[in-house]
């Protein structure tokens, strides 16, 4: 139930898996959406906050998630899933892993570079903890955007192949990250 | 020939030795010392204080000679604008406002002056933005005199007040917001 099987994903990634896909595709729209705000725009202002709070979160979250994965049971592909699209899904799995990281990372070495720190939600504050020159600020700003949109185009790959896998092969691959349990009418002999 | 070549050699040396009992009027801008600010009402209720961080440029001051013989250069590198706030200062250096990609610098180059010694009014062509503008700018000598490291230095002050729309930077921040007051604090070491 909250760890993963050899055929489905535990609970806790699951949580992990469409929390953290909610707030990435929230957080590019808000991005998206508050870089045209104008400056009177009541949110002007807040948006701004919510998106560097949010960003946080996600870092946080995927850490986590990461960090779980290394004790988790790892399900291999299931057997809709041919050689080649299994190279394809594991480079794409990797590249989103790695955005999940670089992408707050270069939020947050934007927002701190000089020196404020980034208030959560009101509650504390993550505290700049670098020194950033204006070089790699410039390069953080580039790679937030780019990342992000092409972060936006690396998760349309990501759904449209679970979806084909799932639709077109027949297969269990969303639905095993969506039900906590084996597919199999037999007794998953990991759940043991 | 070798001798000829040789004698005017040590006149040229013997020139160039007693040149600096000429005083020069030319002086460097110390970068270090100088600052370029601008002050901006903030929706009305306040101010907003930001400063360019890389200057550079040159200025003649020279008491002895009228107002045609003063002159000052100053660029500005915009993508060091500085408000104490980095997000604001991303928007600053971004299409919005001053273009640092396609603008990355301003200058300001003197065309004339009147007054004396101690002030008067220096006129000037802005270019900022992609714009270039004529502006006049109040200043007053703050003092001048050798410095304790063998320099001699001299410093100026100076204040406009320009619009924004004027260089082209009219994003909407208010009514209180359309015009901005530049501040120059100008300190030079002479050549």
């Amino acid at each position: 139930m909250w760890r993963s099987g050899r055929d489905h994903y535990g609970l806790v990634s699951i949580g992990f898996h469409w929390t953290i896909a909610l707030a990435f595709v929230g957080l590019v729209g808000l991005g998206a959406w508050m870089v045209g705000l104008t400056y009177y725009d009541p949110w002007y202002n807040d948006s701004l906050a919510l998106h560097k709070a949010i960003g946080i979160v996600v870092l946080a979250l995927s850490l986590a998630k990461f960090g779980w994965k290394l004790v988790d049971r790892k399900p291999g592909y299931g057997p809709e899933v041919r050689a080649y699209e299994r190279a394809g899904a594991t480079a794409t799995h990797w590249s989103l892993g790695a955005l999940l990281v670089v992408l707050p990372v270069t939020g947050y070495l934007i927002s701190t570079s000089e020196g404020a720190g980034i208030d959560m939600f009101g509650l504390f504050e993550v505290p700049a903890f670098f020194d950033v020159t204006a070089g790699t600020r410039d390069l953080a700003i580039d790679l937030h955007y780019y990342l992000a949109y092409g972060g936006i185009a690396l998760v349309g790959i990501h759904a449209g192949a679970a979806f084909k896998h799932t639709v077109i092969d027949k297969g269990s691959t969303l639905i095993r990250m969506l039900i906590p349990r084996s597919r199999s009418e037999h007794v998953d002999r990991s759940m043991k | 020939m070798i001798k000829r070549i040789l004698g005017a050699a040590l006149v040229a040396a013997g020139l160039s030795l007693s040149a600096p009992a000429a005083q020069t009027a030319d002086y460097t801008i110390d970068a270090g010392h100088s600052f370029v600010q601008f002050k901006i009402s903030h929706v009305g209720v306040s101010w907003m204080i930001g400063t360019f961080e890389r200057i550079s440029g040159s200025f003649t001051f020279d008491s002895e000679a009228g107002p045609e013989a003063q002159s000052i250069t100053v660029e500005i590198d915009t993508a060091s604008v500085d408000t104490n706030h980095a997000e604001r200062d991303k928007h600053l250096r971004s299409a919005d406002f001053l273009n640092v990609d396609e603008f990355p610098t301003a200058t300001f180059v003197s065309t004339g002056y009147e007054g004396d010694a101690e002030g008067g009014v220096m006129t000037g062509d802005l270019s900022l933005h992609g714009v270039t503008k004529p502006i006049a700018i109040a200043i007053k000598k703050v003092g001048e005199g050798k410095d304790p490291w063998g320099g001699y230095r001299a410093g100026f002050e100076g204040t406009v007040t320009i619009t924004r729309k004027d260089f082209g930077m009219g994003y909407n921040l208010g009514p209180a917001s359309e015009s901005m007051e530049l501040f120059l604090f100008i300190e030079g070491t002479r050549n």
